[in-house]
């Protein structure tokens, strides 16, 4: 699966003059004569009036390094500490469960926790013989802490917001799996009736959750 | 590079008519990916010649402070925060300003449940005035993303920029305007930027030119804030708006194997 170089945050390029097309006249930023005289302003001292052009400051967006990735997940309440496989797509585009009953898994193409967007981690609620990694997942209440635990050894916290119940045939896609402008968690497993003839249950759990604002 | 949707070739000179276009698919859009009754702002500084500002956001009848940044120097667009939807005050001091200090400037903003907006501070001093961008948290068609440009620049009338494979992204934005979103191929691009404007000592046309590099993950939308810099150039902040999971799951997860149901 190929990954996509994400978005840089904030990234801030000077744009640098190319060339003189055509009869156009080119002006270098750095050479630019004053147009007449450019950064003359407000001459009145205005509230907060700096006098002169700034440069943008170069913001800082929170964000995960390039290149680290969740190894952990930690929810206390419900007594879960596991490490994370790595989950893909079937053929059909399917999101494939651990392959361990014991272990979390991470959607690895997907969004890494603590970037923008709702990086998803799934579990097994059972196997055929015992209580699996997310036997307790449906316990979760609104404020509940998650915490993902990264590989360059950093943790992510994340608070429960909310959690739903849906038939598999109509899984919603777009609320657990579309675009949100902040960080955010979704934990999957599976609920609701058991079909014995497809050794499937048909329902899927879906917690949803908030990255923590930064603690004192 | 993956093709580019017709909407890239039109220019939205408010973002009240980009709201109008994108409102069909913006109310389709979950409203669940937020805790109930919940939307999201961030806040901007756009002005080149005022210095860092101390930005508040009280109820709209006053009262404590609900959500504070402090020193936003310009240039620097915040992360979202969520809010309860409703209407609120918005307003900037000096940085630093005692808390008795009357606002340089403020305006009210309606946070809509599910929809996500930018509250910038944006024009020369003397004229520095509240800008609300409505932003987009539509999910771009699969193996697309979606970019904008808000024409935040002082100096340049006018800025067109265009994908280095000649597609417009924004033809002539004005001052302040925000273009509509356009739908580009997932992947690196090269954004070609032209801004003429006219000297008034001689009258003659002055073109700037420059291009800037951007990657666009599957799923995500950006906006590309153009600003001044010190010595008269411009320069493109690019900042993500939001994300999608990328690559989108189809359907459920099989994730049991039944134990639990025969108990």
């Amino acid at each position: 699966m190929i990954r996509f170089p994400r978005v840089a945050l904030a990234l801030s390029i000077t744009v640098a003059v190319a060339a003189v097309i055509g009869t156009a006249v080119v002006v270098s930023a750095a050479s630019a004569p004053r147009d007449p005289p450019g950064p003359r302003l407000s001459a009145t001292a205005a509230p907060g009036a700096a006098g002169r052009l700034q440069d943008p400051t170069a913001s800082v967006a929170p964000t995960v390094a390039a290149g680290v990735v969740p190894v952990r997940v930690t929810i206390p309440a419900i007594g879960v500490d596991s490490g994370l496989e790595d989950l893909a797509l079937d053929e059909q585009g399917a999101l494939l469960a651990p392959r361990d009953w014991d272990s979390a898994g991470w959607y690895s193409s997907g969004v890494v926790p603590g970037d923008i967007g709702p990086a998803v981690i799934a579990g097994h609620v059972d196997s055929p013989t015992a209580p699996a990694v997310f036997a307790r997942l449906s316990s979760l209440v609104d404020g509940d802490g998650i915490t993902v635990g990264m590989s360059d050894g950093s943790s992510q916290t994340f608070t429960v917001t909310g959690k739903i119940e849906s038939p598999k045939a109509a899984f919603p896609t777009s609320a657990v799996y579309g675009n949100v402008p902040t960080s955010q968690l979704r934990l999957i497993t599976c609920g609701g009736v058991f079909n014995r003839a497809s050794g499937h249950y048909l329902d899927n759990l879906i917690v949803y959750a908030s990255l923590s604002p930064p603690g004192p | 590079m993956k093709g580019i949707s017709a909407l890239s070739a039109t220019l939205l000179a408010t973002t009240a008519l980009t709201a109008l276009l994108l409102g069909p698919l913006a109310s389709a859009a979950p409203a669940s990916a937020a805790p109930a009754g919940e939307g999201w702002i961030r806040l901007a500084h756009l002005s080149p010649d005022t210095k860092g500002v101390d930005v508040r956001v009280s109820a709209l009848k006053g009262g404590s402070t609900l959500y504070e940044l402090d020193n936003v120097r310009y240039g620097a667009v915040s992360p979202y925060t969520a809010m309860a939807s409703g209407t609120y005050t918005v307003s900037m001091v000096p940085a630093g300003s005692p808390a008795s200090t009357k606002p340089m400037l403020s305006a009210s903003v309606t946070v809509t449940a599910g929809h996500s907006s930018t509250v910038a501070a944006y024009g020369p001093n003397k004229k520095i005035a509240v800008s609300i961008y409505d932003d987009d948290l539509t999910v771009p068609t699969n193996g697309t993303a979606r970019i904008r440009l808000i024409q935040a620049s002082t100096l340049a009338p006018t800025v067109t920029v265009k994908t280095s494979t000649g597609v417009s992204v924004a033809s002539k934005a004005k001052r302040g305007a925000a273009t509509g979103y356009a739908e580009v191929g997932a992947g690196p691009w090269t954004l070609d930027l032209s801004s003429t404007r006219t000297v008034r000592s001689t009258g003659a046309a002055l073109t700037t030119r420059g291009s800037a590099q951007v990657s666009l993950r599957q799923g995500s939308v950006t906006t590309l804030f153009v600003l001044d810099t010190a010595d008269g150039g411009l320069t493109i902040q690019s900042v993500l708006d939001s994300a999608s999971v990328g690559p989108d799951p189809v359907g459920g997860v099989q994730t049991g194997g039944g134990y639990l149901a025969s108990r």
